[in-house]
């Protein structure tokens, strides 16, 4: 069931939130966590029945292996635990990759297995290994099944996250007020929820229209014009970001109005005005894995052998070039070459995540060389500006790899976007009389400037202007508490004195807030219920 | 029993990684502090104290802390234990 589809938003929520609280406060919650697994169980099994099975036995199998460890911590099992999550995650993922890419290679006719990806299976998966390395450090706490499985299961972030650490989840689960409806949460998650909703119906969708100005044409190979690459990559750009902190903002939402707090997945992330920052504001959830479980083991295994060696550590202050590419180089594009295949099994994200290490190691390396040369932090809005356009530039390109069907088509928008693509763009301007030819910046410029091309501008304009969601929503916290507060008091109003009176008045201060909120719900309903869904980007991950 | 030998220990170690003598590890002294602590010198500083007080830190130790408190009580603990 999607986010967006009519049978989610007036089926399944509604009587799903509903159960849960009767449960909750007339048979306890430990049966509200049961009505919630089973109910999630049901949401994913909505849309393919198939794969429901390998989830619950990933479950038990992960739960049994956690149990075991947190008892005993054994390496040995705790290798048998991962390389159990990563065989099914090999077999369903990428076996069929290895196989065409082996038969390429080798030219033996290999017969190349077409098995469908289960959904969810990379965020799943990623979150029990996280758990059984946990358990096996003696960091996770022994828990219920329910517990548990709801840890994995709980609808609103099974499908593509947050990527939720366990302790964050089953500790909010564990906590008695959660099995009550509470007014202030149920608010504020619906405010999450129709922005994240807004952000997928009214902005995401017709972006990824636009998009195919680039990624249409060139499915076979042929590069599409200047302004058509470069106007499409930006729409896509757009249009990924605007899905997935849509989704994620929803997750948000939906969490929050079962009284369940979810990490924040996105900080306005085309505000970064580097590559370094841009990762601790985009899929914020992943970097935090990425860094914890694969980074940090793997960087602190070189340094302690370097260290053991008696070979100088890393001081920024005096950068030296061999510590610099063994404890920063090497990890870093490991880390992000497994972060690209971790998205999906092709060149064209392995690409992209080693493109990303790349942009990172010259990040951090330019860094330590303007403070070599002896140049501060650089200030000023100017050079903030000039950051932020170069980093935008640089992801939107890193982009045309995750977007494109292979390497081939990724290639052919790149050359596109050199300039190097097809034919003289034709365009139609306001007020000419006929198609003329312009040069290639005035074509891009005329894209932009077009009534389809509203929605991009647009998307820029929120992007770069606007606070992000989740930032928005706490600022809201205390309105809407405030206002929850006054009208409770206003139930007793023949008792109230003038100042009170003056008092409830001022907690109202913004009514154009909660108007606002509204009308984009009511837009982004209007739009959800009177088209067929589309499906999120992240789903097949 | 956090000794403090372990902070005088780790203001010499931030104090050599940082190249800044001004800097003196204390309890509720966190990354944000310093501008160049990133995930990287953050390893450097892990390493270099292991090396220090001869003692490993598990990963996941490593990510449950929340500032040099954290770590000198982790230290202190490892020691008493080794």
């Amino acid at each position: 069931m999607l986010f967006n589809s009519p049978e989610f938003l007036l089926g399944f929520l509604p009587a799903t939130l509903i159960v849960f609280f009767l449960v909750g406060a007339t048979l306890g919650p430990a049966r509200a966590q049961l009505w919630l697994v089973a109910a999630s169980l049901f949401f994913y099994g909505w849309w393919r029945l198939e794969f429901l099975p390998l989830l619950v036995v990933s479950i038990c199998f992960n739960y049994a292996v956690g149990r075991a460890l947190s008892r005993r911590p054994r390496r040995w099992l705790l290798m048998l635990g991962i390389a159990g999550n990563l065989a099914a995650l090999g077999w369903f993922k990428y076996s069929g990759f290895l196989a065409a890419a082996i038969d390429e290679l080798t030219g033996a006719g290999l017969p190349i297995p077409q098995i469908a990806l289960p959904l969810a299976i990379s965020f799943y998966t990623f979150q029990q290994i996280a758990y059984l390395v946990d358990a096996n450090a003696g960091n996770a706490e022994r828990t219920s099944p329910a517990r548990y499985a709801l840890f994995v299961v709980f609808f609103p972030q099974l499908i593509a996250g947050p990527i939720v650490h366990h302790r964050e989840l089953i500790e909010q689960f564990e906590r008695p007020d959660v099995y009550r409806p509470r007014t202030t949460t149920l608010i504020l998650g619906i405010a999450a929820f129709a922005l994240g909703l807004f952000k997928k119906v009214i902005l995401a969708d017709p972006l990824g229209t636009q998009a195919l100005l680039a990624f249409g044409p060139s499915v076979d190979g042929t590069a599409p014009g200047f302004a058509d690459s470069w106007y499409g990559a930006i729409a896509y750009a757009l249009q990924l970001y605007f899905d997935f902190s849509g989704y994620s903002d929803m997750a948000i939402g939906l969490g929050l109005m079962f009284g369940i707090r979810l990490p924040v997945n996105f900080a306005s992330p085309y505000k970064s005005a580097s590559i370094v920052e841009f990762w601790s504001r985009w899929h914020m959830t992943l970097t935090r894995f990425l860094t914890a479980y694969i980074y940090n083991p793997i960087s602190i295994a070189i340094t302690r052998r370097r260290a053991a060696a008696g070979k100088p550590l890393f001081r920024p202050s005096v950068p030296k070039t061999a510590p610099f590419l063994m404890q920063m180089a090497l990890p870093t594009l490991v880390t992000m070459g497994l972060a690209g295949i971790w998205h999906g099994a092709g060149w064209q994200f392995a690409i992209f995540g080693l493109l990303h290490g790349a942009m990172l190691v010259v990040n951090h390396g330019w860094r330590l060389l303007r403070r070599a040369l002896g140049f501060g932090r650089p200030q000023g809005w100017a050079t903030r500006g000039l950051g932020v356009l170069v980093t935008f530039l640089a992801v939107t390109v890193s982009f045309v790899f995750f977007r494109s069907a292979n390497l081939d088509q990724a290639l052919a928008i790149l050359r596109g976007m050199a300039g190097l693509g097809g034919e003289v763009v034709k365009v139609a301007r306001l007020g000419a009389p006929e198609p003329g030819t312009v040069g290639p910046l005035a074509a891009l410029l005329s894209r932009f400037a077009s009534l389809q091309g509203l929605v991009v501008v647009g998307g820029l304009a929120v992007v770069w202007l606007l606070p992000s969601a989740p930032q928005y929503i706490e600022t809201l916290s205390g309105t809407v508490s405030a206002r929850i507060g006054s009208l409770r008091r206003l139930l007793r109003w023949p008792l109230l004195r003038p100042r009170q009176w003056a008092a409830i008045a001022y907690a109202g201060n913004n009514p154009l807030q909660g108007a606002a909120i509204g009308i984009l719900l009511s837009l982004a309903l209007l739009r959800a219920l009177s088209v067929a869904p589309s499906e999120f980007l992240y789903f097949t991950f | 029993m956090v000794q403090p030998e372990i902070y005088d220990a780790l203001t010499q170690i931030l104090r050599e990684i940082f190249d800044d003598p001004t800097l003196r590890a204390a309890p509720e002294m966190s990354a944000k502090d310093v501008p160049e602590w990133d995930s990287f010198n953050h390893i450097n500083i892990i390493v270099a104290a292991e090396q220090r007080f001869g003692v490993k830190f598990r990963t996941a130790e490593i990510d449950g802390l929340r500032n040099v408190g954290d770590f000198a009580e982790l230290i202190a603990a490892k020691r008493q234990a080794a």
